[in-house]
């Protein structure tokens, strides 16, 4: 037993794992396979009056209430110990994983939200592409950027780039890296949310973010405008 | 004689130990699980902040995190991983000539503005923060997350749940008729009413005085896929292993043998105390 703490606080054993196995995504060896994955019930959520507004965007048909789903309710709501959310939300907590699905089955890709342009470091003059997801920033080919000349760059989870579909905004997360990360030479510890031409500095690179989907794109309105 | 006899006081025994002791303190032994039941994504976040230093932890104390997100989406893993970034940060900065208390309550309200920042109240997370500094324990709670002390043999529930069940059986009994209470149905029982992200965050709980830890507590910060899923006496079975790791296994053992339908992300962290 070899206990490492990690950059983020998580605790696990260097002799089992080579990186921190809570920080990328998740361990996930036990197999919960057999069930039904698709369920929302149970989920902590907050009571109807905290409900955002109901502004969705159309649903696909096959997305619809399956019997199962109301199948699944009905078993929740015999289990009185669980956290579970008032009916209008729910729904609404539906809608808004229906909206993700219709996205991804009617594109069948991730679609590019946005660009890192690097500006200064090893790869400078090359460019990365961003997901509509939470992308991974590191040295190896496993992130969604992988910066792979700059070794002051972390090998896995040097920072993330989280794009928000539903507020159509992007936040940089620093991740498990010892190295400071830098907004406009401003050095950053939690999340922050990310504007156009701002200079990242990661490692010994320096990054210009340029967002695709901005106030003037929304990959959601060609999806509008189609039907 | 009598009265005005005085004993001769007896000189007090030389000291033998050497001039500098550094009073005993408690060591802690700790472990985290996670996983992410049946789930699609993992929601819940923890933390801890200096657990290999023992000259740390002396200094500055022990911190421990765990949040639940909610809010479905990547909102979850944003808020709850924002929640224990931002009481990390704020941990780091922290000035121990003054309260730990009102420090730990402003860092807990600075993570929930922070949150409510970039979710805009759509989505938040639970939180229950421990801080073990100087032989004492100060915590904060927000929201349905679980924080267990196992002290001698018993199994005590340190922290309460802020859902609508809980508020409205206490807005009766400060009425007085918790008798009618009995039997009621409470429409949205479970949801929460306080959490992390949302845009007035007042009145949750935190410890106004630290609270004393002895050696042989064992500390349990879980979330409700460890907390809501076993049962009271099952917890208390593996809270009393000796070791937490054997703790962290044994509770992950038995989340699994529920077999829940609808398991939820569960995350677990263990603190042993020990002289």
């Amino acid at each position: 037993m070899a206990i490492t703490e990690c950059g983020n606080g998580h605790v696990y054993d260097t002799d089992q794992y080579a990186a921190c196995p809570y920080c990328n995504g998740g361990r996930n060896i036990i197999d919960f396979s057999g069930g039904n994955q698709g369920g929302d019930v149970g989920k902590t959520v907050i009571p109807g009056n905290m409900a955002p507004p109901a502004a969705q965007p159309p649903v696909n048909p096959q997305f619809g209430m399956s019997n199962t789903q109301a199948v699944n309710y009905a078993v929740n709501a015999n289990e009185p110990s669980k956290t579970v959310a008032p009916e209008a939300y729910r729904k609404n907590l539906e809608d808004k994983n229906k909206t993700v699905a219709v996205f991804k089955q009617q594109h069948n890709l991730d679609p590019v939200v946005g660009w890192f342009v690097c500006i200064e470091g090893p790869e400078k003059g090359c460019d990365y592409h961003m997901w509509a997801k939470i992308n991974t920033i590191g040295r190896s080919e496993k992130n969604d950027i992988c910066i792979k000349k700059d070794m002051t760059v972390s090998k896995e989870n040097h920072a993330r780039i989280a794009y928000d579909p539903k507020h159509n905004n992007f936040q940089l997360i620093p991740g498990e890296s010892t190295n400071n990360i830098y907004v406009n030479d401003e050095p950053v510890y939690v999340p922050t949310r990310l504007s156009a031409y701002d200079v990242v500095e990661l490692g010994s690179s320096k990054m210009v973010f340029v967002p695709f989907c901005s106030d003037r794109f929304k990959w959601s309105d060609v999806e509008n405008t189609e039907k | 004689m009598g009265f005005f006899s005085r004993k001769k006081k007896t000189p007090p025994p030389k000291t033998t130990a050497p001039r500098f002791t550094v009073p005993t303190r408690l060591s802690y032994n700790i472990a985290n699980l996670q996983g992410i039941g049946r789930r699609e994504q993992q929601e819940d976040s923890f933390g801890f902040s200096n657990v290999t230093d023992v000259m740390k932890i002396r200094e500055k104390g022990l911190l421990a995190i765990a949040a639940d997100g909610m809010g479905g989406m990547q909102g979850g893993k944003l808020a709850s991983d924002t929640a224990v970034a931002c009481i990390r940060n704020e941990f780091e900065h922290f000035d121990y000539e003054a309260s730990l208390c009102a420090q730990l309550a402003s860092s807990v309200n600075l993570a929930s503005e922070t949150v409510f920042n970039m979710l805009g109240g759509m989505g938040g997370s639970t939180l229950v923060a421990c801080i073990f500094y100087d032989d004492s324990l100060y915590w904060a709670s927000v929201g349905d997350s679980y924080l267990f002390l196992l002290r001698g043999g018993k199994l005590y529930r340190l922290n309460r749940m802020h859902t609508v069940l809980n508020d409205e059986y206490l807005s009766s009994a400060l009425r007085g008729d918790v008798t009618t209470f009995e039997g009621k149905e409470v429409s949205e029982a479970a949801a929460l009413t306080k959490f992390l992200g949302m845009e007035y965050l007042e009145n949750f709980d935190f410890t106004r005085r630290p609270m004393p830890v002895y050696s042989g507590d064992t500390f349990l910060l879980c979330s409700d896929g460890v907390g809501g899923v076993l049962s009271e006496e099952c917890i208390f079975e593996c809270m009393s292993r000796t070791d937490s790791n054997s703790v962290c296994e044994e509770l992950e053992k038995n989340v699994i043998a529920e077999n829940r339908q609808f398991q939820d992300n569960y995350t677990a962290l263990v603190i042993k105390c020990e002289k």
